[in-house]
């Protein structure tokens, strides 16, 4: 990318000097950029290069004056989605992302399921129902958050 | 029983030289002007009291231990002896 | 600890009214200006002196209000006037051992020391919480001044009661001071919170206040 880049901007250089003002006048056919968004990437550099060059000679011209053809393609050169402005993922990779999200996710939810079920097992004494309503009757007797009363019978979460 | 077991309950103050919630150098200096204080005025000099009541109450009992066993030894890293100096 | 939840009150209020304003700013740029909706030319709108000002005194002066009650509360907690009574509690690998050493028995010459272990799963009774209870724990009397100074024997330990607001590093060599009013009867606990080796998570701390009659009948006992 570097490289055809340095090369565009070589060959832009060098053709600068003589025909800024040839191109300057004259409208680009419309043939070399209609639809430049789709065959911008595969053009030869040379092609490339050339429409540049034409491009930013028209552009010395007030916007007004260009064709909407060739303000289109100014734009897409200058900020279309090519060259390091391509999206990462291509509007079908939806499907992949969300597949790899998944597959990820339920292999965590697997491997903590394992292990409590199988590593973890048998749970603690003071899992059980009964002991912590023991709990919560001591904490109660000691004033254990007054405010807004402790219990761990009526909490929710994974570890009732 | 509790009748027999005498308590006392006294705490040290705030001392404007350790101002900080670093403590260490409180400890130490009461350990060190309680010994030098006995050594001068004799074990049974009141005022020495304060110093006793001071380390104790703020050293861990292991440091005062180790700094008996050092002034034992003679070891301990801070003169303790009055200015004109006794055995010991 | 009520120094702690009003600085908590009063630093919501800025946050709220900062929530506020930025949400404000946002859904309102995005309704006046947006794609189809703009009424600025970006084009001409380049520097906006008055708006920099603003947008730098403002932050200024929040955070000016911010730090000023949070540094008052953090030199006032450094400061500990007038202690009724001195806990000394040692981190050791890995249990906390406390010292009453204020209670010196005149005719022994001792002082009020105990190690306090966790109680494992064995030896639990129902009702207990597990990996929190300890076999002796720390008896303080209620609505008094407390210092704790807080050591370390071996690496450095954390003594951490969040419900009482204290959090003090236990460095070995070095006596750290906090104190504490506790203004109710109950248990609080709390945990070793500096990472100190394989038992880190086996020390808790159980602190439990009780009036000062019942605490210097506990005390005569012991």
């Amino acid at each position: 990318m570097l490289r055809s880049q340095r090369l565009i901007n070589t060959s832009v250089r060098r053709l600068q000097s003589t025909s800024l003002k040839q191109y300057a006048q004259v409208p680009i056919t419309v043939g070399s950029i209609k639809d430049i968004s789709t065959r911008w990437e595969r053009m030869p550099t040379a092609e490339q290069s050339l429409i540049l060059t034409k491009l930013k000679a028209r552009q010395t011209q007030p916007w007004t004056e260009l064709t909407p053809l060739e303000q289109k393609a100014a734009y897409y050169i200058s900020y279309g989605s090519w060259g390091p402005r391509k999206p990462e993922y291509a509007e079908g990779d939806v499907g992949k992302v969300a597949l790899g999200f998944l597959g990820m996710f339920s292999l965590a939810i697997g491997i903590f399921y394992t292990f409590t079920t199988y590593v973890a097992n048998p749970k603690p004494a003071s899992n059980s129902i009964e002991w912590q309503v023991a709990a919560d009757e001591y904490l109660k007797s000691k004033n254990a958050n007054p405010w807004g009363g402790y219990s761990q019978v009526n909490q929710t979460g994974l570890t009732k | 029983m509790a009748e027999e077991k005498k308590l006392d309950w006294i705490t040290p103050q705030f001392d404007p030289r350790f101002p900080n919630p670093n403590q260490t150098v409180h400890c130490f200096q009461s350990y060190v002007d309680y010994h030098k204080c006995i050594n001068i005025k004799g074990d049974e000099f009141a005022p020495c009291k304060v110093f006793l009541r001071t380390f104790t109450s703020l050293c861990p009992n292991g440091w005062v231990a180790k700094w008996d066993e050092q002034r034992e030894q003679g070891i301990f890293p801070v003169k303790l002896e009055a200015a004109t100096p006794k055995e010991e | 600890m009520e120094g702690i939840i009003e600085l908590h009150d009063n630093i919501m209020f800025y946050i709220l009214l900062i929530v506020v304003l930025v949400c404000w700013m946002i859904s309102s740029a995005v309704v006046n200006f947006n794609e189809y909706n703009n009424h600025f030319s970006m084009k001409y709108l380049n520097h906006g002196m008055v708006l920099e000002i603003v947008w730098t005194i403002f932050p200024c002066l929040i955070l000016l209000m911010i730090a000023s009650p949070s540094f008052i509360l953090l030199y006032l907690n450094d400061e500990v006037v007038l202690p009724a009574m001195t806990v000394k509690a040692i981190g050791y690998q890995w249990y906390w051992s406390y010292e009453l050493s204020d209670f010196l028995n005149t005719t022994t010459n001792q002082t009020i020391e105990f190690d306090s272990y966790l109680l494992n799963d064995e030896m639990l009774e129902l009702g207990q919480m597990r990996w929190l209870d300890v076999d002796t724990w720390l008896y303080v009397p209620t609505n008094t001044h407390i210092r704790f100074i807080i050591t370390s024997m071996d690496v450095i330990h954390d003594f951490a009661v969040p419900s009482l607001g204290i959090k003090i590093d236990a460095n070995p060599g070095r006596l750290n001071m906090t104190s504490v009013i506790i203004n109710r009867n109950g248990v609080f606990y709390g945990m070793c919170s500096e990472l100190c080796g394989v038992g880190h998570s086996m020390m808790p701390i159980k602190i439990e206040s009780v009036n000062v009659e019942d605490f210097l009948s506990n005390i005569m006992e012991y």
